[in-house]
């Protein structure tokens, strides 16, 4: 079976760590990228299944993810953003500009994945 | 500058000449030294951060992957991953012996902490509590430092460990706040009953912040159950009192009223406010009083607030207490809230009164209604404008106005016209469609007036003058009315359907005779003197008579205006007719009218032989036939006229065409040599078995034509068969033998001009 592969952008270590453990444990090839410039360097080479990405990241925000992904790329991949609650502005931007999913900090893993596997069936 | 140099004088007055060279070379030296053990001291000490850093952030990593696995192990995992996990376990249990992991284990934990939830998170703080982390932090609430304290504090805190509560409690009182601070949550979140220990035990004061700092944690413990708040209202810590009240308040605890009322006279103003609100929120009426001693010792924030609180809680009985505070006031915040608050109480007490216009009430000066405008005044009409109590501008005045005695009047004024607004809202509308807009809705009162009464009233009695219409009182009041006296009219108004209550009203409704001509319209005779004509005088008595007792007279009766083509009231009038004796009425009526055509006759004037004549069938007809068909109709007259026809044949010698005044002429000779063969001839009429002359009684109130029917005088030994034949002849005979007969005659005249018309 081939894993599908998730790029998760995390710019906390040791969440990132404990995601990417619980992601690895799914069966999913997760490339951990801990900001933006990471992400956009991996998107010129690789195309993910999935991206699990956190809203405030250094150089490249989330929302600007989502934005570079759907109106530069033109790439429907499906985005999963990772926001501090009661940010919602920030979520809904990421709404509107495509993005496919939300889920709020603090991160229950179990969920995370729930919705990961969601939106992939989706695709 | 020169003179501040040589100003300046001193034991020690060194030049490049005396300076010293070695002290120079010293002195360059030592700062040298400095600098060097300044720098390397940054270098060595930065660098033992970074090496610190690096350090943890190694620990970290190699930290992280084994705390992922611990957190996500199963007992379901495969044997490997069971294996695995123990030694994990194992190897993680000597890396602890150093005290750097530890410490950044903790610190792990504890951020791995803010950024999970769920189960993950729960096995994060069983992994603390398991690894002994705890351990540390409770050696460290010993520490004399009290941001090591502080920091312990904190730990134990959000890794919930339940059993450092008697540790930590006994921080609560710290004389640094910072600590003092971290202890009350601490106590307060780590167990249920910690929020009693700080209530009891507190001696400080408890800042807002912290205040609201301790009721989120409160909100967010599991299975907390509040404790009786009010038992704190008594504690000498102000602050205590007031964060209690704030928690009975939030957990509506409305068991402690009378404390809560009692603590609105507290010195401290915080604590006032605080205990109002509780007030309002639990509805305390009976606090109004307690409310109103405490309100001058208030300030201004808990004066609105009480106000504010009796216009919530208060009845009419606190209006006093407000105009008092509204007259007294010297701000006028509150003067103005006292009165905005007697409006709650009893709404529109107080009127606007600043910067409106007076005006006048321009009186019998309004325009004609354009059409567009009506329905707006129907819908004015239909309201009734009450009368409002307007409030003295003096306020010294109030008290009189809102005298209780003087508010039930009122009150129950405003409730009748309310009633009565209902009223005539529910049937006025749609009679007043039809209606002067500018009168009240009361059009419908003349429905219970006859027809009979209307035209009486038109025809032969003048219109009084009078400001009310015969349909109902008019209310275009130009002077203002007062209440009870609009009341009274408004209703007497309404009364009027009732004919009991209005001798006069009942007397025009009842019975009326002012349908007899004879009575007002003969100008050879006086009006006063009809009215003596003794005759005249005994029909009066008649029908007065009859008025009172119909019952009586309706049992007597003898139905005898089945007969007559005579103009009778409708209704409950018609009764009262029938039990008249027409006989004598009659017979009396035909001797007067004899006499007025005599004299009429005598003077030759057209218009009274017509008054006495009557009015000829035949003028109607004229108004709307050609000339072809006057030529007809004319014809008719000759077959069918009597003397009416005599008066309305002259008229026509006006007639525009001349074949019509030509063919009139002719036949008026014709028609009066015919009356005059028929006056020859005296035949004998009956009148309700009252024998009279029939040349002598023209048909002047009556019809007089009618005859027995044969049958009624019939032998009854006659045979069936000879009665059946007599019966089939005689309609033919009868219209042959009575040509004056003017129903079957108009009939036949109806045919004929049918017939001309339709072929």
């Amino acid at each position: 079976m081939v894993k599908k592969h998730l790029l998760l952008a995390e710019d906390d270590e040791l969440l990132a760590s404990l995601l990417e453990y619980r992601l690895k444990l799914a069966g999913f090839e997760v490339i951990l990228a801990q900001d933006g410039k990471e992400v956009k360097e991996y998107l010129s080479k690789e195309t993910p299944d999935i991206i699990v990405s956190d809203i405030m990241m250094p150089y490249f925000s989330g929302i600007e993810l989502v934005d570079f992904l759907r109106n530069t790329l033109h790439s429907q991949i499906p985005v999963i953003v990772i926001s501090t609650a009661g940010n919602e502005e920030n979520v809904l931007s990421a709404f509107e500009l495509g993005a496919n999913d939300f889920i709020a900090k603090p991160v229950n893993p179990s969920e995370l994945l729930v919705r990961v596997n969601r939106e992939l069936n989706k695709a | 500058m020169y003179k501040v140099l040589s100003t300046y004088t001193g034991p020690l007055q060194w030049n490049t000449t005396t300076v010293p060279e070695d002290l120079l070379w010293y002195m360059t030296a030592t700062f040298l030294f400095l600098t060097l053990a300044y720098l390397s001291s940054v270098f060595y000490f930065r660098n033992r951060i970074n090496n610190k850093t690096s350090r943890e952030a190694g620990r970290k990593k190699e930290l992280a992957p084994m705390i992922s696995k611990f957190l996500f192990y199963t007992e379901e995992d495969p044997l490997e991953a069971r294996q695995e996990y123990v030694q994990l376990k194992i190897q993680i249990r000597q890396l602890l012996k150093d005290g750097l992991t530890r410490t950044v284990l903790s610190e792990v934990l504890r951020d791995l902490k803010k950024d999970v939830s769920g189960s993950a998170r729960k096995e994060l703080l069983n992994l603390y509590s398991d690894l002994g982390l705890q351990e540390n932090a409770i050696k460290r609430l010993r520490s004399s430092k009290w941001q090591v304290l502080s920091g312990a504090i904190l730990e134990l805190t959000q890794m919930e460990i339940k059993e450092a509560y008697g540790l930590i409690k006994k921080h609560i009182n710290h004389r640094r706040s910072v600590v003092r601070k971290q202890a009350q949550i601490a106590t307060v979140s780590l167990k249920n009953e910690g929020i009693n220990y700080f209530l009891d035990s507190n001696r400080y004061p408890i800042s807002e912040w912290q205040q609201l700092k301790l009721l989120d944690v409160i909100r967010h413990l599991e299975g907390f159950e509040p404790p009786k708040f009010k038992n704190w209202l008594t504690s000498k810590n102000t602050d205590v009192v007031l964060f209690a009240l704030r928690l009975i308040k939030y957990y509506k605890q409305n068991d402690a009223a009378k404390a809560i009322i009692r603590l609105v006279n507290h010195k401290n103003q915080h604590i006032r406010i605080e205990a109002i609100q509780c007030i309002r929120e639990f509805n305390l009426q009976e606090a109004v009083d307690t409310l109103k001693k405490a309100f001058s010792k208030g300030n201004e924030e808990v004066k609105l607030l009480i106000l504010d609180s009796i216009g919530l809680l208060g009845d009419l009985s606190d209006i006093h207490f407000l105009q008092n505070i509204a007259n007294n006031s010297s701000t006028h915040i509150i003067s103005g809230k006292a009165l905005s608050v007697i409006n709650t109480l009893k709404p529109e007490t107080i009127l606007p009164d600043e910067g409106i216009e007076t005006t006048k009430e321009i009186i019998n000066t309004a325009p004609q209604d354009k059409p567009e405008n009506m329905k707006q005044k129907e819908k004015e009409a239909l309201s009734v404008h009450l009368p409002k109590p307007d409030l003295p501008k003096n306020p010294e005045q109030w008290e009189d106005f809102l005298d209780p005695d003087f508010e039930d009047e009122l009150i129950f004024s405003q409730c009748c016209l309310e009633e009565f607004r209902d009223l005539i809202q529910e049937i006025g509308e749609p009679l007043l469609k039809s209606g002067d807009p500018g009168t009240l809705p009361l059009d419908f009162l003349p429905l219970v007036i006859s027809e009979a009464k209307e035209e009486i009233q038109e025809t032969a009695t003048p219109k009084q003058p009078t400001t009310e219409n015969s349909s109902g009182p008019t209310y275009n009041c130009d002077y203002p009315l007062h209440a009870e006296e609009r009341i009274t009219r408004e209703i007497e108004a309404l009364l009027e359907i009732e004919i009991e209550g209005k001798p006069e009203q009942e007397e025009d409704d009842a019975f009326n005779l002012n349908f007899l001509p004879i009575l007002v319209d003969d100008p050879g005779i006086p009006e006063e003197e009809d009215m003596g004509d003794p005759d005249l005088r005994s029909i009066e008595v008649i029908a007065e008579t009859l008025r009172y007792k119909v019952p009586e007279a309706f049992d007597r009766a003898d139905k005898p205006t089945e007969n007559y083509s005579l103009q009778v009231p409708p209704e409950e009038s018609f009764e009262a007719v029938k039990a008249i004796d027409w006989s004598a009425i009659a017979s009396k009526n035909l001797e007067v009218s004899m006499e007025k055509k005599e004299k009429a006759v005598i003077s030759g004037k057209l218009e009274d032989q017509e008054e006495l004549y009557g009015f000829s069938i035949f003028q109607e007809l004229f108004r709307t036939a050609d000339t072809e068909s006057k030529l007809i109709l004319l014809d008719e007259v000759l077959a069918v006229g009597d003397e009416k026809e005599v008066y309305f044949l002259k008229t026509l010698s006006d007639d525009p065409s001349e074949l019509v005044q030509k063919k009139a002429s002719k036949i008026l000779a014709d028609l009066s040599k015919q009356l005059e063969q028929q006056k020859s001839k005296e035949e004998p009429v009956v009148v309700s078995g009252a024998r009279v002359n029939e040349q002598a009684v023209p048909d002047v109130l009556f019809e007089l034509s009618f005859e027995p029917e044969e049958d009624c005088f019939r032998d009854p030994d006659e045979d069936e068969p000879e009665l059946i034949a007599r019966r089939s002849k005689q309609p033919v005979e009868k219209k042959a033998e009575n040509p004056g007969n003017f129903l079957g005659n108009f009939i036949s005249l109806t045919h004929k001009i049918l017939e001309k018309v339709y072929g």
